[in-house]
């Protein structure tokens, strides 16, 4: 994450004049400008916002942002929009999430039974739920990706038998590589 | 004449202001105790008890630093698409930890809130806990649930989950770092995503893709819950 934000802090407000004392190019500051991180969060914005108004009056108002991405990623994906006058825009909105996220802890000042009995059980269903999602997630993950390894390096072998005539076959089988 | 509502710029320049002071603080003295999610809503918490100011007169100057939730949503397809070829090659397996992980989290919250005897509205509300703000939001609000107490909820989770997969990682020794990226971006979302990036670049990657494809599944798979809950379980 940090890296991201560094990246999106190398906004050019000294890019945006290349040419001190001769004529301004107006060309190369607008090439520098969209590809800032402001303009492209202004860009961001106001197209989810566009987009917003159109859900709204279709009356999916809750998928704006879920439709908005995948409009973007078919967008990347086709070349419509390249990806450097979205990037650093999409990347300090990533970075700085947690700003976004302030507001919403706040409400516990409008929930005070948090505070109490109800608040420490649902730290419990926290604690217990996440141990489970997350044991069950990499367990699964990692038991099918050793499945697929496995099965793999017994297809090589085989091959590796098939060509060789058995001459090869004396040996253990092909050591199981590292998971990078 | 129109007044000029006060609260909007008041509380959003406080907001801003204690976040890049907290977030600065961060940077300098990375500890998992003073992220900015956890020093700032106590600074303004303070600032706010001290002000005698509800937390009604605060979001309605602030919900707009909420609503941003939509196009963080958006920007979400700048990583996927520049992390193709790492979807592209392991999709199967990430489609399959997502899925586990949604039910997991979704069955897991739904047991043990009612073994506890918590009210429906909570029971709502705590039950999107393991995906990313924007979608958790979306989908406590379509079951019936508050979703100011969901983000609430899912920043707890994040902030817990952090903590917690660091321990679990020592414990399972997993010897794929799709696994180990997963288990974060899973289970703690965007505080686990950045815990992964800690660990490896792989890892950390790995967690974003799994973060966004949660949120994704936990919405898909909405409808059927919303079907479970009426029909069968309500």
């Amino acid at each position: 994450m940090q890296k991201i934000s560094r990246l999106a802090r190398r906004s050019p407000v000294s890019s945006l004049f290349p040419n001190q004392g001769g004529k301004p190019d107006w060309r190369a500051r607008w090439a520098a400008c969209r590809r800032g991180a402001p303009f492209q969060l202004g860009l961001l914005v106001g197209s989810w916002y566009l987009l917003l108004l159109l859900a709204r009056w279709l009356g999916v108002a809750q998928l704006t942002g879920v439709i908005g991405m995948l409009a973007l990623w078919l967008a990347l994906v086709h070349g419509w929009v390249r990806l450097e006058y979205v990037r650093a825009g999409a990347n300090w909105l990533i970075a700085h999430m947690l700003l976004f996220f302030i507001p919403a802890v706040l409400v516990i000042l409008d929930h005070r039974e948090l505070l109490g009995w109800t608040g420490l059980k649902l730290f419990l269903i926290i604690v217990l739920g996440t141990l489970a999602v997350m044991l069950s997630t990499a367990l699964s993950i990692e038991w099918c990706l050793r499945l697929a390894r496995r099965r793999q390096a017994a297809r090589r072998w085989r091959h590796i038998r098939q060509q060789h005539g058995g001459g090869a076959a004396q040996g253990n089988p092909p050591h199981e590589g590292g998971w990078q | 004449m129109m007044g000029i509502d006060w609260a909007v710029p008041l509380w959003s320049a406080l907001t801003l202001g204690v976040y890049f002071a907290a977030r600065r603080l961060y940077l300098r003295m990375p500890r998992l105790w003073n992220t900015p999610l956890l020093v700032a809503p106590v600074v303004l918490l303070a600032l706010m008890l001290a002000a005698h100011v509800s937390y009604g007169d605060y979001i309605r100057g602030t919900h707009w630093l909420l609503a941003m939730l939509g196009p963080v949503t958006v920007a979400f397809a700048v990583p996927i698409y520049e992390q193709r070829a790492l979807l592209r090659r392991y999709w199967p397996v990430l489609l399959l930890g997502a899925l586990v992980g949604s039910v997991v989290s979704l069955a897991s919250a739904w047991l043990l809130a009612r073994f506890l005897g918590l009210s429906p509205a909570l029971q709502a509300s705590i039950m999107p806990r393991s995906v990313t703000t924007p979608f958790a939001v979306t989908v406590s609000d379509g079951l019936g649930g508050l979703p100011d107490l969901t983000a609430a909820l899912v920043i707890a989770t994040g902030l817990c989950g952090a903590a917690l997969g660091s321990g679990l990682l020592r414990w399972l020794k997993l010897r794929s770092s799709v696994a180990r990226g997963a288990l974060f971006g899973m289970g703690a979302h965007g505080a686990g995503v950045a815990r992964a990036h800690e660990i490896g670049a792989q890892e950390g990657t790995v967690a974003g893709l799994v973060m966004i494809l949660a949120g994704l599944m936990n919405l898909a798979l909405l409808p059927l819950v919303r079907f479970l809950l009426r029909h069968y379980l309500g």
